[in-house]
């Protein structure tokens, strides 16, 4: 790797490791710093090996992509029933359990009932700030069909919200 | 934006949460000093930490009765979808996915014999608001439980202790003996001072188990330290030092994606819990496939994922080894039930070496389910 790679590669770091971590963090609930970080690590290991395959106008997107695949990685590792047992304790082990059961319980039951692409995108565009463009490049589909599927998927959380809200 | 764009943000779990990486210079050292196709420690790590998730199948379904020659006449299982814990975030249930077409080649290991595990009803309690009062009174939450939505209950005593009741997928209760309303904390893994001992911590549990009674068995625990800091709605600093025995919910010896906690403080106080609230109903012998059709079932789900897919790599996967859990599942009906599911492990040979993973895939022998159950797969490099 020459100088001028190993230069872009800091900068990415530099200006990506912030929301490649929130993006982590949204997904996977609770993470310690330590294993915050550590996930943010091998995002950026997969990005300085794949560095001459980062798109210069969608970095961010791109780089979201490869953490998602370090994120499933990381939940689906464990090939014993031991591992197994342990993940299950993950989710509640030492949650704050009362921001989830008082939260916006609506909300949160349309997002349950919205199909899993739909919610990846609602999501994607707004906790992830991803614009239809980013949307595109994530999902690998043109930034037209990003917009109609983006468009699609607010359309049924708003239906599915006042379904909720209703009964 | 709209309301529900307003709402939805509200929702964000990162949200006004600054990230701080502890040395982004020295692990960008680290990075590019490693040779590529090398993998990294952390990684290892956090392959230990970090365990392979089952998400739930989802199979459509209608109500039916099926018989198979020679096996009980039972109705068939009409499943809406499959349930994992209440998921604290649901985002983290979003499978993820594939990055290639996989073919499988099942090993020697894997049996065409099918394991008899039966299938069990789960009975939730009957009153969301009763088990709320019984749990609140348990654990010495005083107050009257208060409606929060969706059939969700909660009670917050004068001290700020609280108890609640989630009815969503399998209900779920949660104890608190401080007030919810924190910021968001840090933990480390370590504490300074001394921390009751296992024994003390699970003469505790035991208590509180006892009195939960509930049917349902638990695994050997998991025991972790941690010191927690974070302020009070005051804004004044607090932080806490806790530990935590974590059990998976079992039945009849295999673990089914429940779990239940309980954290004490140094002076082995309860400080928070939280569990399933269920019983096991009665057992019914589905026939279950072998864990090789299992296999071939993974094998054509993969198929039709991709088929209408381009440019897609293939790979052939080699599974090794399985074991089978219970994973909870809705029926149609409404009705809540404990399946057996299998869990596969094997590898992928790549161009950066070879990956291991898991896939899981529904146990229940087909003729039961009218649909075809999705499969997952986990990856480690």
């Amino acid at each position: 790797m020459s100088s001028a790679e190993e230069d872009r590669f800091a900068r990415l770091v530099h200006e990506h490791s912030a929301a490649v971590a929130n993006y982590l963090r949204r997904r996977l609930y609770p993470l310690t710093p330590s294993d915050l970080d550590d996930l943010v690590e091998e995002t950026m290991v997969v990005v300085w090996r794949r560095l001459d395959r980062v798109p210069v106008d969608a970095e961010l997107p791109w780089m979201l992509g490869v953490a998602r695949n370090v994120l499933r990685n990381a939940r689906r590792s464990k090939n014993r029933r031991s591992a197994f047992e342990a993940t299950l304790h993950s989710p509640t082990s030492d949650s704050s359990a009362e921001e989830y059961v008082i939260g916006d319980v609506s909300v949160r039951e349309a997002l349950g009932s919205l199909s899993e692409d739909d919610r990846e995108i609602l999501l994607l565009n707004a906790w992830d700030g991803l614009d239809t463009r980013a949307l595109g490049v994530y999902l690998v589909i043109s930034t037209n069909a990003a917009a109609v599927r983006l468009s699609r998927a607010q359309a049924r959380f708003r239906e599915l919200l006042s379904a909720a809200e209703v009964h | 934006m709209s309301d529900a764009d307003d709402r939805l943000a509200g929702l964000d779990p990162a949200a006004h949460r600054t990230y701080q990486h502890a040395d982004l210079d020295a692990m960008i050292t680290r990075i590019v000093a490693v040779p590529v196709g090398a993998s990294s420690a952390r990684w290892q790590r956090l392959q230990a930490r970090f365990a392979g998730g089952l998400i739930a199948a989802t199979l459509a379904t209608a109500l039916a009765f099926v018989a198979t020659q020679g096996a009980p006449s039972l109705p068939a299982l009409a499943i809406q979808r499959a349930l994992t814990n209440p998921s604290p975030s649901f985002a983290t249930a979003i499978p993820m996915k594939a990055a290639e077409d996989l073919h499988f080649s099942a090993g020697a290991a894997i049996s065409t014999r099918a394991p008899s595990i039966s299938s069990y009803k789960i009975d939730p309690p009957e009153s969301a608001i009763a088990e709320t009062a019984r749990l609140a009174a348990l654990f010495d939450v005083s107050g009257t439980p208060t409606a929060v939505g969706n059939g969700n209950w909660t009670v917050t005593g004068p001290s700020g202790a609280a108890l609640n009741y989630s009815n969503v997928g399998v209900p779920q209760w949660y104890y608190s003996s401080t007030s919810p309303k924190v910021a968001p904390a840090e933990k480390s893994s370590s504490v300074p001072v001394p921390m009751p001992s296992h024994a003390a911590l699970e003469s505790t549990v035991q208590l509180f188990f006892s009195k939960l009674d509930y049917n349902y068995a638990l695994s050997s625990p998991d025991f972790s330290t941690a010191t927690t800091s974070t302020t009070t709605p005051a804004g004044a600093p607090l932080t806490v030092f806790s530990e935590t025995a974590s059990y998976s919910v079992v039945v009849d010896g295999i673990a089914t994606g429940q779990t239940i906690s309980f954290t004490v403080n140094p002076h082995n106080a309860l400080v928070s819990a939280n569990g399933p609230a269920f019983n096991v109903g009665s057992a019914v012998p589905y026939p279950l496939e072998s864990p090789r059709a299992g296999v071939a079932a993974l094998a054509a789900a993969e198929k039709h994922t991709f088929a209408a897919a381009a440019k897609v790599p293939v790979a052939t996967a080699s599974v090794t080894s399985n074991i089978v859990s219970l994973a909870p599942y809705r029926l149609k009906s409404g009705a809540l039930w404990l399946l057996p599911l299998y869990v596969y492990s094997g590898s992928i040979p790549g161009a950066e070496g070879t990956a291991s993973r898991t896939w899981s895939e529904l146990a229940v022998e087909p003729t039961y389910v009218t649909g075809s159950s999705a499969t997952f797969e986990g990856v480690s490099n």
